[in-house]
Protein backbone atom coordinates (compact mmCIF):
# COMPACT_ATOMS: atom_id res chain seq x y z
CA UNK A 1 0.00 0.00 0.00
CA UNK A 2 1.39 3.13 -0.92
CA UNK A 3 1.46 5.90 2.02
CA UNK A 4 0.34 9.42 0.90
CA UNK A 5 4.12 11.07 1.15
CA UNK A 6 4.83 8.06 -1.38
CA UNK A 7 1.98 9.34 -3.36
CA UNK A 8 2.57 12.81 -3.30
CA UNK A 9 6.69 12.01 -4.42
CA UNK A 10 4.91 9.91 -7.32
CA UNK A 11 2.47 12.61 -8.89
CA UNK A 12 5.35 15.19 -8.63
CA UNK A 13 8.05 12.88 -10.59
CA UNK A 14 5.24 12.32 -13.32
CA UNK A 15 4.70 16.21 -13.61
CA UNK A 16 8.23 16.36 -13.93
CA UNK A 17 8.64 13.90 -17.16
CA UNK A 18 9.10 10.60 -15.33
CA UNK A 19 6.02 9.27 -17.11
CA UNK A 20 7.44 5.59 -16.03
CA UNK A 21 6.37 6.05 -12.66
CA UNK A 22 2.85 6.11 -13.59
CA UNK A 23 3.41 2.57 -13.95
CA UNK A 24 3.45 2.24 -9.91
CA UNK A 25 -0.18 3.61 -9.30
CA UNK A 26 -1.36 1.40 -12.03
CA UNK A 27 0.31 -1.90 -10.34
CA UNK A 28 -0.54 -0.78 -6.90
CA UNK A 29 -4.34 0.32 -7.98
CA UNK A 30 -5.39 -1.56 -11.37
CA UNK A 31 -7.14 -4.69 -9.36
CA UNK A 32 -9.36 -2.89 -6.72
CA UNK A 33 -10.84 -0.38 -9.68
CA UNK A 34 -11.43 -3.44 -11.81
CA UNK A 35 -13.10 -5.13 -8.76
CA UNK A 36 -15.20 -2.17 -7.70
CA UNK A 37 -15.91 -1.88 -11.90
CA UNK A 38 -16.90 -5.80 -12.18
CA UNK A 39 -19.39 -4.99 -9.05
CA UNK A 40 -21.37 -3.08 -11.55
CA UNK A 41 -20.44 -3.98 -15.02
CA UNK A 42 -20.76 -7.99 -15.77
CA UNK A 43 -18.80 -8.28 -19.11
CA UNK A 44 -15.09 -8.66 -18.42
CA UNK A 45 -14.38 -6.81 -21.42
CA UNK A 46 -16.71 -3.60 -20.59
CA UNK A 47 -14.99 -3.65 -17.42
CA UNK A 48 -11.74 -3.74 -18.31
CA UNK A 49 -12.31 -0.63 -21.16
CA UNK A 50 -13.93 0.96 -18.24
CA UNK A 51 -10.40 0.85 -15.82
CA UNK A 52 -8.54 1.30 -18.68
CA UNK A 53 -10.35 4.71 -19.45
CA UNK A 54 -10.14 5.57 -16.15
CA UNK A 55 -6.74 5.42 -15.12
CA UNK A 56 -6.01 7.52 -19.19
CA UNK A 57 -8.17 10.18 -17.72
CA UNK A 58 -6.83 10.18 -14.45
CA UNK A 59 -3.32 10.75 -16.20
CA UNK A 60 -4.79 13.54 -18.18
CA UNK A 61 -6.07 14.90 -14.99
CA UNK A 62 -2.59 14.93 -12.86
CA UNK A 63 -1.64 18.38 -13.63
CA UNK A 64 -5.02 19.52 -11.85
CA UNK A 65 -5.12 16.67 -9.27
CA UNK A 66 -4.16 18.21 -6.24
CA UNK A 67 -1.07 15.89 -4.32
CA UNK A 68 -1.73 16.18 -0.91
CA UNK A 69 -5.35 14.26 -1.19
CA UNK A 70 -5.19 10.34 -1.74
CA UNK A 71 -4.95 8.67 -5.36
CA UNK A 72 -7.94 5.87 -4.77
CA UNK A 73 -10.91 7.76 -3.96
CA UNK A 74 -9.77 10.36 -7.27
CA UNK A 75 -10.35 7.29 -9.27
CA UNK A 76 -13.19 5.80 -8.07
CA UNK A 77 -15.01 8.89 -8.93
CA UNK A 78 -13.62 8.86 -12.11
CA UNK A 79 -14.35 4.66 -12.86
CA UNK A 80 -18.27 5.65 -11.79
CA UNK A 81 -18.64 8.71 -14.05
CA UNK A 82 -17.48 6.21 -16.64
CA UNK A 83 -19.61 3.38 -15.44
CA UNK A 84 -22.43 5.74 -15.54
CA UNK A 85 -21.03 7.08 -19.45
CA UNK A 86 -21.15 3.15 -20.02
CA UNK A 87 -24.53 2.53 -19.06
CA UNK A 88 -25.80 5.94 -21.27
CA UNK A 89 -24.00 4.42 -24.41
CA UNK A 90 -25.44 1.29 -23.87
CA UNK A 91 -28.74 1.60 -22.35
CA UNK A 92 -30.06 -1.81 -22.74
CA UNK A 93 -27.62 -3.37 -20.61
CA UNK A 94 -27.74 -2.76 -16.65
CA UNK A 95 -26.02 -4.13 -14.04
CA UNK A 96 -28.09 -6.47 -11.87
CA UNK A 97 -25.56 -7.35 -9.05
CA UNK A 98 -26.83 -4.21 -7.11
CA UNK A 99 -28.54 -4.95 -3.84
CA UNK A 100 -29.33 -8.25 -5.02
CA UNK A 101 -27.75 -11.96 -4.94
CA UNK A 102 -28.29 -13.23 -8.63
CA UNK A 103 -27.89 -16.91 -10.18
CA UNK A 104 -23.92 -16.74 -11.63
CA UNK A 105 -25.71 -17.28 -14.97
CA UNK A 106 -26.98 -13.74 -14.74
CA UNK A 107 -23.99 -11.97 -12.83
CA UNK A 108 -21.96 -13.22 -16.33
CA UNK A 109 -24.10 -11.57 -18.80
CA UNK A 110 -25.39 -7.92 -19.59
CA UNK A 111 -29.26 -8.49 -20.17
CA UNK A 112 -31.55 -6.85 -22.58
CA UNK A 113 -34.09 -6.56 -20.63
CA UNK A 114 -36.24 -4.19 -22.81
CA UNK A 115 -37.02 -7.64 -24.85
CA UNK A 116 -38.39 -10.00 -21.62
CA UNK A 117 -41.86 -9.82 -20.55
CA UNK A 118 -41.75 -7.45 -17.18
CA UNK A 119 -44.29 -4.74 -16.73
CA UNK A 120 -43.79 -1.47 -18.39
CA UNK A 121 -43.49 0.29 -15.54
CA UNK A 122 -40.54 -1.56 -14.14
CA UNK A 123 -39.27 -1.57 -17.65
CA UNK A 124 -38.87 2.41 -17.37
CA UNK A 125 -37.22 2.15 -13.71
CA UNK A 126 -34.60 -0.03 -14.88
CA UNK A 127 -34.15 1.99 -18.08
CA UNK A 128 -33.37 5.07 -16.26
CA UNK A 129 -31.38 2.93 -14.16
CA UNK A 130 -29.36 1.65 -16.86
CA UNK A 131 -28.47 5.24 -18.52
CA UNK A 132 -26.78 5.93 -14.96
CA UNK A 133 -29.92 7.97 -13.10
CA UNK A 134 -29.17 7.53 -9.40
CA UNK A 135 -32.11 6.79 -7.07
CA UNK A 136 -32.54 10.52 -5.99
CA UNK A 137 -32.88 11.56 -9.48
CA UNK A 138 -35.26 8.42 -10.85
CA UNK A 139 -37.06 9.69 -7.12
CA UNK A 140 -37.69 13.84 -8.64
CA UNK A 141 -38.48 12.03 -12.03
CA UNK A 142 -41.05 9.89 -10.61
CA UNK A 143 -42.39 12.15 -7.73
CA UNK A 144 -42.29 9.02 -5.96
CA UNK A 145 -40.09 8.56 -2.30
CA UNK A 146 -36.49 7.33 -2.53
CA UNK A 147 -37.30 3.96 -0.60
CA UNK A 148 -40.49 3.61 -2.70
CA UNK A 149 -38.13 3.72 -5.78
CA UNK A 150 -35.21 1.65 -4.19
CA UNK A 151 -38.58 -1.13 -3.39
CA UNK A 152 -39.63 -0.63 -7.38
CA UNK A 153 -35.68 -1.13 -8.55
CA UNK A 154 -35.90 -4.29 -6.63
CA UNK A 155 -39.42 -5.71 -7.35
CA UNK A 156 -38.20 -4.98 -11.02
CA UNK A 157 -35.04 -6.97 -10.54
CA UNK A 158 -36.77 -9.94 -9.46
CA UNK A 159 -39.33 -9.74 -11.99
CA UNK A 160 -36.43 -9.56 -14.47
CA UNK A 161 -34.87 -12.75 -13.29
CA UNK A 162 -37.65 -14.55 -12.91
CA UNK A 163 -38.75 -13.39 -16.86
CA UNK A 164 -35.19 -14.43 -17.65
CA UNK A 165 -35.43 -17.81 -16.52
CA UNK A 166 -38.39 -18.52 -18.18
CA UNK A 167 -36.88 -17.53 -21.25
CA UNK B 1 -2.69 -12.59 -11.99
CA UNK B 2 -1.89 -12.94 -15.67
CA UNK B 3 -4.91 -10.95 -16.30
CA UNK B 4 -4.46 -8.16 -14.07
CA UNK B 5 -0.89 -8.25 -15.51
CA UNK B 6 -2.29 -7.66 -18.86
CA UNK B 7 -4.97 -5.27 -17.71
CA UNK B 8 -1.82 -2.91 -16.39
CA UNK B 9 0.21 -3.21 -19.48
CA UNK B 10 -2.58 -1.99 -21.59
CA UNK B 11 -3.13 0.77 -19.14
CA UNK B 12 0.62 1.50 -19.27
CA UNK B 13 0.42 1.55 -23.10
CA UNK B 14 -2.53 3.76 -23.17
CA UNK B 15 -0.88 6.19 -21.36
CA UNK B 16 2.61 6.20 -22.91
CA UNK B 17 0.86 6.34 -26.39
CA UNK B 18 -1.26 9.29 -25.48
CA UNK B 19 1.66 11.25 -23.88
CA UNK B 20 3.78 10.35 -27.22
CA UNK B 21 1.24 11.54 -29.14
CA UNK B 22 0.79 15.05 -26.75
CA UNK B 23 5.02 15.47 -26.69
CA UNK B 24 4.84 15.16 -30.36
CA UNK B 25 2.25 18.08 -30.58
CA UNK B 26 4.37 19.95 -27.68
CA UNK B 27 7.56 19.69 -29.63
CA UNK B 28 6.41 20.65 -32.88
CA UNK B 29 4.42 23.42 -31.46
CA UNK B 30 7.76 24.76 -30.05
CA UNK B 31 9.53 24.37 -33.27
CA UNK B 32 6.83 25.89 -35.43
CA UNK B 33 6.62 28.68 -32.90
CA UNK B 34 10.37 29.31 -32.89
CA UNK B 35 10.13 29.23 -36.91
CA UNK B 36 7.28 31.66 -37.16
CA UNK B 37 8.90 33.96 -34.77
CA UNK B 38 12.14 34.11 -36.26
CA UNK B 39 10.57 34.45 -39.86
CA UNK B 40 8.84 38.04 -38.39
CA UNK B 41 11.52 38.95 -36.77
CA UNK B 42 13.92 38.63 -40.01
CA UNK B 43 10.83 40.35 -42.09
CA UNK B 44 10.57 43.35 -39.63
CA UNK B 45 14.28 43.88 -39.81
CA UNK B 46 14.91 43.59 -43.67
CA UNK B 47 11.82 46.28 -43.86
CA UNK B 48 13.01 48.34 -41.39
CA UNK B 49 16.68 48.11 -43.30
CA UNK B 50 15.74 49.03 -46.53
CA UNK B 51 13.57 52.03 -45.30
CA UNK B 52 17.01 53.48 -43.65
CA UNK B 53 18.82 53.11 -47.12
CA UNK B 54 16.33 54.58 -49.40
CA UNK B 55 16.09 57.39 -47.02
CA UNK B 56 19.62 57.31 -47.18
CA UNK B 57 19.67 57.55 -43.14
CA UNK B 58 22.92 55.58 -43.25
CA UNK B 59 25.04 58.57 -44.34
CA UNK B 60 24.19 59.98 -41.38
CA UNK B 61 27.23 57.42 -39.66
CA UNK B 62 29.56 59.15 -41.85
CA UNK B 63 30.13 61.43 -38.80
CA UNK B 64 31.98 58.73 -36.75
CA UNK B 65 34.63 59.19 -40.57
CA UNK B 66 35.29 62.50 -38.78
CA UNK B 67 37.54 63.88 -36.18
CA UNK B 68 36.58 63.31 -32.17
CA UNK B 69 35.82 66.80 -31.51
CA UNK B 70 33.05 67.01 -34.30
CA UNK B 71 31.71 63.73 -33.34
CA UNK B 72 31.15 64.87 -29.84
CA UNK B 73 29.91 68.10 -31.12
CA UNK B 74 27.31 66.70 -33.31
CA UNK B 75 26.62 62.95 -32.14
CA UNK B 76 23.66 64.08 -30.35
CA UNK B 77 21.90 65.26 -33.67
CA UNK B 78 22.34 62.75 -35.57
CA UNK B 79 21.17 60.08 -32.92
CA UNK B 80 17.83 62.19 -32.26
CA UNK B 81 17.95 62.25 -36.69
CA UNK B 82 18.39 59.05 -36.66
CA UNK B 83 16.10 58.17 -34.12
CA UNK B 84 13.23 60.07 -35.85
CA UNK B 85 14.05 58.44 -39.17
CA UNK B 86 13.41 55.46 -38.34
CA UNK B 87 10.05 53.92 -39.10
CA UNK B 88 8.03 53.59 -35.64
CA UNK B 89 5.54 51.28 -36.31
CA UNK B 90 7.82 48.42 -37.80
CA UNK B 91 10.04 49.33 -34.95
CA UNK B 92 7.50 48.67 -32.67
CA UNK B 93 6.52 45.43 -34.28
CA UNK B 94 9.92 44.38 -34.57
CA UNK B 95 10.82 44.73 -30.37
CA UNK B 96 7.59 43.07 -30.07
CA UNK B 97 8.84 39.86 -31.77
CA UNK B 98 11.60 40.30 -29.87
CA UNK B 99 9.89 40.06 -26.80
CA UNK B 100 8.04 37.33 -27.63
CA UNK B 101 11.06 35.58 -28.79
CA UNK B 102 12.21 36.20 -25.15
CA UNK B 103 9.02 34.93 -23.66
CA UNK B 104 9.48 31.70 -25.88
CA UNK B 105 13.20 31.17 -24.88
CA UNK B 106 12.14 31.58 -20.88
CA UNK B 107 8.89 29.26 -21.48
CA UNK B 108 11.29 26.72 -23.14
CA UNK B 109 14.08 27.09 -20.57
CA UNK B 110 10.95 26.03 -17.87
CA UNK B 111 9.93 23.19 -19.52
CA UNK B 112 12.62 21.42 -21.39
CA UNK B 113 13.91 19.60 -18.44
CA UNK B 114 10.17 18.12 -18.28
CA UNK B 115 9.59 17.46 -21.85
CA UNK B 116 13.20 16.12 -22.34
CA UNK B 117 12.44 13.58 -19.53
CA UNK B 118 9.31 12.64 -20.97
CA UNK B 119 11.09 12.30 -23.95
CA UNK B 120 13.60 10.15 -22.83
CA UNK B 121 10.97 8.03 -20.38
CA UNK B 122 8.60 7.60 -23.92
CA UNK B 123 11.70 6.63 -26.18
CA UNK B 124 13.23 4.15 -23.33
CA UNK B 125 9.15 2.61 -23.15
CA UNK B 126 8.56 1.69 -26.61
CA UNK B 127 12.49 0.56 -27.15
CA UNK B 128 11.73 -2.14 -24.69
CA UNK B 129 8.70 -3.01 -26.10
CA UNK B 130 10.52 -3.88 -29.20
Amino acid sequence: MLSRLEEKKIIEGIRAGDINLFAVIVKEYSQKILWFVRQRVQNPDDAQDIVQNSFVKFYKALDRFDSQKPIYPYLLTISRNEISQFFRDNPKYISLNEELELPQVILQENIDFTELSIRDEYKSILKSRAEGYSYEEIAEKLGKPINTVKTLIRRAKIELREAYEKK
Amino acid sequence: MKRNNSLSEKIVDSVFRYEARRTRLIVARYITGFIILAVLIFISALAIWNILVEQQTFDLLQLFEEDWETVKDNIQEVLDTFLAEIPQGISALFFFFIALLILFFLSLKNNYSKIAKRLHSIREYFTKRR
